[in-house]
């Protein structure tokens, strides 16, 4: 039975359902996955590649319909049998790990029952424990009594492959599990998940949109465009020579340190840091009596940062650097402690009157909502504009239009009264920018602005960071979990750990010579490093 | 769900393309339209004696007449009037009423929110219809004591739904993003808070028709209405009075009655379409008929179509 394929797919055209037609998802994709390999199928949001996981196991939800071809999972036939066979063959010989493990468990049953609950499904003789599975993920058995919310990200995930895992399928398909994980946490799930597949040969299905981790962990890569799988090669001979232009794109878009140009240190500005925190603390559920807290978000943090700088904060998510944005930006206030900004307190939102002068404006992470959905680009603009302080007020039109030609969106008349689902994720972004520069800020607070984009734009939008520091000199404090973008576009980098900063220094020192132990597990575990390898093993042609 | 989503092009369409809101709006436009022309096509005056009592239908009066010898027909249509408007008020009102404390409660949040939470839940305890009756009782009976009456028992679970729904949406970053722009916190509130509410708030408006003109009737049949004005509820009022049933003149309950039932479905019949705007699954489930597929989305097993 060696030569059934683990997963055989053949003219897989998906669709979903539209008020006048079905809209075609995926067209006449084709490929195939001998058992016990691990594939990779790469591809930026919206072409398609999640459509064909969930479609896999007949899992798309409505308005989704299958629309041509064939599916077989280790022979049998998905698409021509009945409804109950197809569930027959969930989780005993298929199954599908998916991104967000917080929605894949039951919040209000503890993990035991949950993984016995899939133990229960399987029909074979050899039945393993709650226990047994726990441990094969690497997680201490005593943790089988814990509610998912008990459980940190990284484990959740891992409570979901043990029970994707549980009744030994043929193959697991792997839905961006990793993608709302820090690099740390993602290197050892796929170190654990490598070391199951040796162990008992499952094939795997990885999608993501993440291609140096497809380096490090698959056999095979496929790479998606548009519905269409535009080319499949082995890992080894794709790292050398990409066929199709699309994937070369992909694989060069993302955002490189170039450690070949010296660090340069930027001048010693002889005028006041913009930003300047001293003994920054915000602490969440303290108890009045004893002073302890449940939570210390930032931990004594010290901190300055120049007129024209951009400085990385980099950690991993719950390190505190998302707090230490909003206390900058005055959305949250501190616990103790100070903070300056451009030799002031920032003020509370809740106590701000229009138009008083505000040194830093916060450039938001989610592009998706933090513009609404029910006014136009000219509306956001305008508004920010008008409630800008100080500045002239009489020509807002005028200072809109400047506003988007100075983030690239042009011509600025076609913008104006187009609605945010009109847009792009990154054209959003620039708006995003467009927005806080209105007020013609001193700080840009960038909160992981480009972490939900695709990785061809994800560099655009650095770019356009960097020239807006050089054209306008403002300076950026860049909040990312990314150390490769805060290599490529920081002039130092501040690492933060549990609330704390446990080293900065000028980027590329930092990055290539970490002092921390934490910052270098941080840049160990980035995969395909932070530039040096890939670029010099993939040579981009001349074109 | 925006306002605009939930009234634009797009959503007219979908909601004029569905049979039962067709059907829906149909009735309600059909008695609204009867009721507010009342003045000209009734053909008697509906507090006159015009005909003998009781009368069963016939040419002369289509509905019957009433045991004290009005016209039915002539009564129906007036009694419309009264009683469409009055529910309406209500509605507005306690939709009106539902949105600023749950505003209010959602933006300040803190002691704000803590006091209009308090006091909307001790309005969802207080047992509506007692309260009803006793405040009806003491107060001089009238479409004004109605709507009054109505609106202060009846806007508490809106407050609640309402207030979940802003709550949530406070969260979003585009609000935090027009704080950090410097907004003032009633355009927040007004302009970025509220249209997003748009499917919620008209869902709820048509629930609320619904409940004004059920309780409105309920009242007035227990006699707590104005007994000189001529609406469904008095209708029904007077019907019992004048033991109809017992004498078998069932013209004179089933006309004010099928007229409450028949509003009353058809605002639910253009609930379920406003629903479908803000439940992507039911949605889905439409799209999916509209592609062919019989098949409830719930089985979880996309189907497989091969002839598209």
């Amino acid at each position: 039975m060696l030569d059934v394929p683990a997963l055989d797919i053949v003219d897989l055209s998906v669709g979903y359902a539209g008020e006048d037609s079905i809209i075609p998802a995926v067209d006449r994709v084709s490929f195939s996955i001998a058992p016990g390999e691990f594939m990779g199928l790469a591809g930026e949001s919206g072409c398609g590649k999640s459509t064909i996981a969930q479609s896999i196991l007949r899992l798309l939800r409505a308005p989704g319909i299958i629309t041509g071809g064939e599916i077989r999972i280790a022979g049998n036939d998905m698409l021509s049998e009945d409804d109950n066979a197809v569930r027959a063959l969930r989780w005993r010989t298929a199954s599908i790990v998916l991104q967000n493990s917080l929605t894949s468990l039951n919040p209000v049953k503890r993990i035991e029952w949950q993984l016995q609950e899939a133990l229960n499904r399987g029909t074979s003789s050899v039945r393993r424990t709650p226990a047994e599975l726990l441990q094969m993920v690497d997680i201490d058995p005593k943790r089988l009594r814990a509610y998912p919310h008990e459980l940190s990200g990284g484990q959740r995930q891992r409570v979901v492959i043990a029970m994707a895992l549980a009744l030994e399928p043929k193959l697991i398909i792997l839905d961006e599990p990793t993608t709302a994980l820090d690099v740390i946490v993602q290197q050892e799930i796929f170190v654990t998940v490598k070391a199951l597949q040796r162990q008992m040969g499952f094939a795997v299905l990885l999608i993501t949109h993440d291609l140096p981790l497809l380096f490090k962990v698959a056999d095979r890569i496929a790479v998606m465009k548009d519905g269409k799988i535009v080319e499949t090669a082995p890992v080894a001979e794709f790292r050398q020579h990409q066929e199709h232009p699309y994937s070369r794109a992909l694989l060069t878009a993302s955002p490189k340190v170039d450690f070949t140009t010296p660090p340069v240190a930027r001048p010693k500005s002889v005028a006041h840091p913009v930003l300047e925190t001293a003994h920054l603390t915000k602490a969440y559920g303290t108890n009045p009596l004893t002073g302890r807290s449940a939570l210390v978000a930032v931990n004594d943090v010290s901190f300055r940062l120049a007129p024209g700088e951009i400085v990385a904060l980099v950690g991993a998510s719950g390190s505190g650097k998302s707090t230490f944005g909003r206390i900058v930006t005055g959305l949250t206030r501190p616990s103790s402690g100070d903070v300056l900004v451009d030799g002031r307190t920032p003020v509370p939102v809740s106590r701000r009157r229009p138009h008083q002068p505000r040194a830093a404006q916060m450039v938001f992470q989610d592009v998706y909502g933090s513009l609404n959905p029910l006014h136009t680009i000219g509306h956001h603009l305008r508004r920010a504009v008008i409630s800008a302080p100080g500045g002239d007020k009489t020509d807002v039109e005028g200072r809109v239009a400047a506003l988007l030609t100075e983030v690239g969106l042009t011509p600025t008349a076609s913008y104006l009264d187009r609605r945010p689902h009109e847009l792009s994720g990154g054209q959003r972004q620039r708006v995003g920018l467009a927005r806080a520069l209105a007020a013609s800020p001193k700080l840009l607070v960038a909160d992981e602005p480009v972490s939900m984009l695709d990785v061809s734009i994800r560099r655009d939008i650095l770019n356009l960071i960097a020239r807006l520091r050089d054209e306008q000199g403002v300076a950026v404090l860049y909040i990312t979990h990314d150390v490769v973008s805060a290599g490529y576009i920081a002039d130092r980098i501040a690492v933060m750990h549990r609330g704390e900063i446990v080293e900065e220094g000028l980027a590329k020192a930092v990055l290539a010579n970490p002092q921390h132990a934490y910052t270098r597990q941080l840049i160990a575990a980035v995969p395909g490093g932070l530039g040096l390898e890939t670029s010099s093993a993939n040579p981009v042609p001349a074109s | 769900m925006s306002l605009s989503e939930t009234f634009g092009a797009k959503a007219r369409r979908q909601l004029l393309g569905s049979i039962p809101v067709t059907v829906g709006l149909v009735i309600l436009g059909a008695l609204v339209a009867a009721s507010a022309l009342a003045q000209l096509v009734a053909p008697y005056n509906p507090k006159r004696a015009t005909g003998g009592i009781n009368e069963p239908p016939s040419l002369t009066h289509l509905f019957g007449t009433t045991g004290q010898g009005q016209d039915v027909l002539s009564q129906f249509l007036y009694g419309g009037q009264n009683t469409l408007w009055v529910a309406f008020s209500i509605a507005v009102l306690t939709t009106l009423l539902a949105l600023i404390v749950a505003l209010t409660a959602a933006y300040f949040r803190g002691w704000v929110d803590d006091l209009l939470t308090l006091v909307t839940n001790v309005f969802l305890v207080i047992p509506g219809l007692p309260l009803v009756v006793v405040l009806a009782a003491f107060l001089p009976p009238g479409p004004l004591t109605m709507i009054m009456v109505l609106t202060i028992t009846g806007w508490a679970f809106g407050a609640r739904l309402f207030r979940s729904q802003a709550l949530s949406l406070r969260e979003r970053e585009f609000i935090a993003a027009a704080e950090d722009v410097g907004e003032s916190r009633w355009r927040i509130v007004a302009i970025e808070l509220l249209p997003n509410m748009g499917s919620v708030v008209a869902a709820y408006f048509v629930n609320q028709v619904i409940f004004a003109i059920t309780a409105q009737a309920s009242l007035e049949f227990l006699g707590l209405g104005d007994g000189g004005q001529i609406t469904w509820g008095s209708m029904l009022f007077w019907a019992q009075n004048s033991s109809a049933l017992i004498r078998g003149a069932w013209w004179t309950f089933v006309v004010p009655g099928m007229a409450i039932a028949l509003t009353a479905f058809s605002l639910a019949l253009i609930n379920n379409a406003v629903d479908e705007i803000g439940n992507p699954r039911l949605r889905a489930d439409r799209l999916m008929r509209r592609a062919g597929v019989r098949k409830p989305s719930a089985t979880l097993m996309t189907p497989v179509k091969r002839d598209a």
